[in-house]
């Protein structure tokens, strides 16, 4: 196992340096131009000053020469300067990951939560009122689109509706907490309801869908018919023949999740004002902030690579036929 | 004289009682005001902030000796800026600011403010590093300012001798082919060239069938196509060779040479230490001298004070480095005290000892809210201020809520621009007239915007009023000029020498079409096609119209200038001006341009500014359309209305903050 987990680092490290180089290649290619951006209101700027802030920051490089400066100033340990942001890359992700993080992370276990259940009894209750219900609510969240489902929340809970949630932000600005308090800690939470419930409507549909056909494929599997043929109860046969051999896939699902759990969705930050990193890196992409996404989307390449690993491991971990050697 | 005794005494309890009448007490009920903002950029360094949302926050932070008052004039703050005109030794006209800051002022660390701050101030915004949005400043004419910045003291004629050199060795007639080609490859084309050997320029037109078009397949043979380096070197031999009168390697090489000149003052030591023009006096007093006339010379100076204790000393060509290390913990001697920045809300205290007087209100904070979200907030009672993007329902539905609010003119303009490269002049002025703006203006924003004739924001005094309609909608005159220009009508289509009249424009309308100037773009489009020309239009984002208007992909593109306070647009229609975007050139309105600026008396500038304008209407390369308004809304529940200013669209309650009060 430490052997194979030790071959797969090595091997990550060639596939960061050439996700790095498509990259940086996409990145550099992106018909924007920082300076131009960010020089558009400034009526005193001249062509000469355009030319001398492209060398400060860099962006008067071809791409291969730009692409051999930026992984200089990495293997130092040096993610670069967000051009827009004018902060380290680094300390930018450092900031902001813990948000995005929190909120895809609550969102995960409730998908877990929520997909799991209704997946096995839509299974169990294959073309059911219950199987027909419970896909018809997966599709539904399938397809909303989060921008629409946000509004139509926003309005029954609102103001204008029942006036129990705040439409937008992460803390109400009118209170004022010292230090980090339980009355704080309710604030958060309160204020997280409406993007949670976003996140989870709409992507819990994929992983109930996929709970549920992996539920059938093992309810059709010889082990349960046997199990059946013994006479064991149904709830035992679901519970405890069929249900673990599910969370295989499951599991595995999961690990792949994890640099999503990063990412953030830079449309429902927006939409409830929240500042984390999928909202920042909209920003970056309209305006063409070359460290900030290099830096940003390499992260997300290592998330990547780990919750390929991690996927892995946790697959001989839950299955006991599988050994790497 | 008993009678005087008693009457003095009168007048002295009468004082007496009126001063107890201001000191009234001040119990509010709530004690934070929370102001909606559309987002932080988050670079609270008032040297590199660059949005209108972090200098919400900064302008309660950091004073300035002067500030503009609500009829966009200088007025004293926390100094003062007198000029004065002097004779130089070979008898020509400078000018002398001197700047003042006021005795005892402290920054909130209670380090005294002197006068060391502005100067440090000029000094970051004069470094060869400094990439802030002031780093347009060493172009400004002081005396000594350019030796500083590029660090020579015989730079101007060494700069002389780059624009005879560019002249002679990089103008169109004179370049070498090696050296047009390093051009055209370190622009990758000016542009052009996106780095991708297979990508397709055009709907199933790849580089290779350009190059093979443009007659150089065998050259596309002996090469790797998929290199993007053989392909871009090919391509720049084929610009060179079919299209070279098309490109600008001039500007580039004056840039380069410019740029390698500097670095190379600098790495053999520091030859300017300083700028000979700015001098201090005392430690609350020093002096700028300019060496020619110009009109907004005091706002130039008008700088920060910004501590130089705590920003950081810093050598010559390093003050990015330095100056930039600081962008979350701004400090200051204004009305308020940064107190942090998390939870997208920034908070800030009072600053008791704010040299006017302790603020009313004891917290501010500003959150960020979507302008979706604003009505719902204050319905909420969640905001207290917001200045949200008004239209004519949305104004409706907060005066529905009940909120109160203030209009003012926004400080900028809306336009429709034309590359003049890409488009003849005649059919510039016959598009101009497929223009209908009023209904698509109206359409969109009602009452809260009007149409304006001139380019140029009404709020400015130097605005024409008197200026009419120059093209007026009628497709029948739109067709008369087309017709001008050599287009005629064949088999329903409008062509001149076998080619069809193909115009696109870029527009950013969301994708929906939600921008002010979309009905009229795509009446003008119908207009066009029943003539038998095509107008595409591009709804696009803005970062999109941008690249393809500075790649001059676009012929037409839709935008608005905003936080224009003076009436200099030499950067817009001077001949290779900064943000020249239509690519206009004209000889006499350089020659006006540059008299603007130099024109103290505000009648004669205004004609001027007339002249300019009509020079440039005649010219077709910008179609004004729009002056709106901005709006503050304000919720009277919690903030005390009697408290706020008169509005206008250069003074708001952010100019007086300390003043206002809270129920």
């Amino acid at each position: 196992m430490r052997q194979y987990i030790i071959k797969r680092v090595i091997i990550s490290f060639i596939v960061l340096i050439g996700v790095s180089i498509m990259l940086y290649a996409i990145t550099r290619m992106m018909p924007s131009d920082f300076v131009e951006l960010s020089t558009a209101n400034n009526l005193k700027i001249t062509e000469e000053q355009k030319e001398h802030l492209r060398e400060l920051y860099g962006l008067n490089t071809g791409i291969i020469e730009g692409y051999f400066l930026w992984l200089g100033k990495v293997i130092k340990g040096d993610l670069g300067v967000s051009l827009y942001y004018k902060r380290p890359v680094a300390e930018l992700i450092k900031s902001y990951a813990p948000i995005t993080f929190t909120v895809a992370f609550i969102a995960l276990i409730l998908e877990l939560l929520v997909a799991i259940p209704l997946g096995i009894i839509a299974a169990t209750n294959q073309y059911s009122k219950k199987d027909y219900l419970i896909v018809m609510f997966a599709f539904m969240g399938i397809s909303l689109p989060i921008f629409f489902f946000a509004v139509i929340l926003k309005r029954i809970f609102g103001p204008f509706g029942l006036n129990i949630l705040p439409v937008a932000g992460m803390l109400n600005a009118r209170a004022t907490y010292t230090g980090f308090s339980f009355a704080k800690l309710m604030d958060y939470a309160r204020q997280l309801i409406m993007p949670i419930t976003c996140f989870v409507i709409t992507s819990v549909g994929g992983l109930l869908r996929y709970t549920r056909t992996n539920m059938l494929e093992v309810l059709n599997s010889d082990y349960v018919r046997t199990a059946r043929a013994k006479g064991l109860p149904e709830r035992k046969v679901i519970g405890k023949h069929a249900f673990k051999n599910t969370l295989i896939p499951i599991v595995t699902l999961v690990g792949g999740m994890l640099p999503g759990l990063f990412s953030g969705a830079a449309i429902t930050e927006g939409l409830f004002s929240i500042e984390g990193l999928g909202n920042m890196a909209l920003t970056a992409s309209y305006q063409a902030d070359v460290p900030y996404l290099m830096g940003f989307n390499m992260f997300l390449a290592v998330m990547t690579l780990i919750g390929t690993l991690l996927s892995d491991i946790l697959y001989a971990a839950v299955d006991p036929r599988i050994r790497y050697s | 004289m008993r009678k005087r005794t008693i009457f003095a005494l009168l007048l002295v309890v009468a004082m007496t009682m009126s001063l107890l009448a201001g000191c009234e007490s001040y119990n509010p009920t709530y004690d934070t005001l929370v102001i909606a903002t559309t987002s932080f950029e988050g670079k609270f360094n008032p040297f590199y902030a660059e949005s209108a949302y972090d200098w919400q926050v900064l302008n309660q932070i950091f004073v300035t000796p002067q500030m503009v008052n609500k009829d966009n004039v200088l007025e004293d703050y926390a100094g003062s800026i007198d000029y004065k005109e002097i004779k130089a030794d070979d008898g020509h006209t400078q000018v002398e600011y001197t700047i003042k800051i006021k005795k005892g002022m402290k920054y909130t660390d209670g380090t005294p403010v002197t006068i060391d701050d502005v100067i440090y101030c000029y000094y970051v915004w004069a470094d060869p590093s400094y990439t802030g949005p002031s780093s347009t400043f060493y172009t400004e004419d002081i005396v000594g300012l350019k030796e500083y910045y590029y660090d020579d003291p015989n730079y101007s004629s060494v700069i002389e001798g780059y624009a005879k050199a560019v002249e002679e060795k990089y103008s169109l007639d004179t370049i070498s082919k090696e050296d047009f080609i390093t051009y055209l490859i370190e622009t990758k084309l000016e542009g052009w060239w996106n780095g991708n050997p297979s990508a397709e320029i055009a709907s199933g037109y790849t580089w290779s069938d350009y190059i093979i078009d443009e007659g150089f397949e065998e050259q596309l043979k002996n090469i790797d196509a998929s290199n993007p380096d053989q392909m871009l070197a090919l391509l720049a031999e084929v610009e060179y060779t079919n299209y070279a009168e098309y490109y600008d390697p001039a500007t580039w090489w004056g840039a380069k040479l410019a740029e390698d000149y500097i670095k190379g003052n600098l790495e053999d030591g520091i030859d300017v230490p300083t700028i000979t023009g700015i001098t201090k006096v005392d430690d609350y007093t020093c002096k700028v001298l300019y060496n020619s006339v110009n009109i907004y010379g005091d706002r130039t100076v008008n700088a920060y004070l910004v501590p130089r204790h705590y920003y950081g000393e810093f050598t010559k060509g390093n003050a990015e480095a330095v100056v930039s290390a600081n962008m979350d913990k701004p400090m200051g001697s204004g009305p308020y005290i940064w107190q942090g920045y998390a939870d997208n809300i920034v908070t800030c205290v009072a600053n008791d000892n704010f040299f006017l007087g302790k603020p009313y209100i004891k917290t501010v904070k500003w959150q960020v809210y979507t302008d979706e979200d604003i009505l719902a907030a204050f319905v909420a009672g969640d905001i207290d201020i917001a200045n949200p993007t008004l239209n004519k329902d949305k104004l409706q539905a907060y005066i529905d809520a009940g909120l109160h609010y203030d209009l003012v003119d926004n400080n900028g303009y809306g336009y429709l621009g034309i590359n003049s490269n890409n488009v003849e002049k005649l059919v510039r002025q016959g598009f101009m007239h497929l223009l209908n703006r009023k209904p698509s203006v109206e359409g969109y924003y009602g009452t809260m915007a009007q149409l304006i004739e001139r380019p140029m924001t009404t709020t400015l005094a130097e605005y024409p009023d008197e200026a009419k309609e120059y093209y007026g909608y009628d497709p029948q005159k739109a067709l008369a000029k087309f017709k001008e220009a050599g287009y005629e009508q064949k088999d329903g289509k409008l062509v001149k020498n076998g080619q069809q009249l193909v115009l696109n424009v870029y527009i950013g309308g969301e994708g929906i079409g939600d921008h002010p100037g979309y009905a009229m773009l795509t009446q003008a489009a119908n207009d066009l096609k029943n003539m038998g020309g095509e107008l595409i239009i591009h709804d696009v984002q803005f970062s999109v119209l941008q690249a393809a208007m500075n790649s001059g992909e676009a012929d037409i593109f839709v935008l608005a200038w905003g936080t224009v306070t003076t009436c200099d647009q030499r950067s817009q229609y001077m001949t290779g001006g900064g943000q020249n975007r239509t690519n206009i050139s004209n000889k006499e309105l350089d020659n006006i341009l540059e008299q603007i600026v130099v024109t103290m008396d505000l009648k004669e500038r205004k004609a001027l500014v007339a002249k300019a304008l009509d020079i440039v209407m005649e010219e077709a390369v910008e179609m004004p359309l729009y002056q709106r308004k901005n709006g503050y809304v304000y919720n009277p529940v919690t903030v005390d209305i009697s408290s706020l200013p008169e509005t206008s669209t250069y003074w708001s309650y952010e100019n007086v903050l300390y003043k206002i009060k809270l129920n």
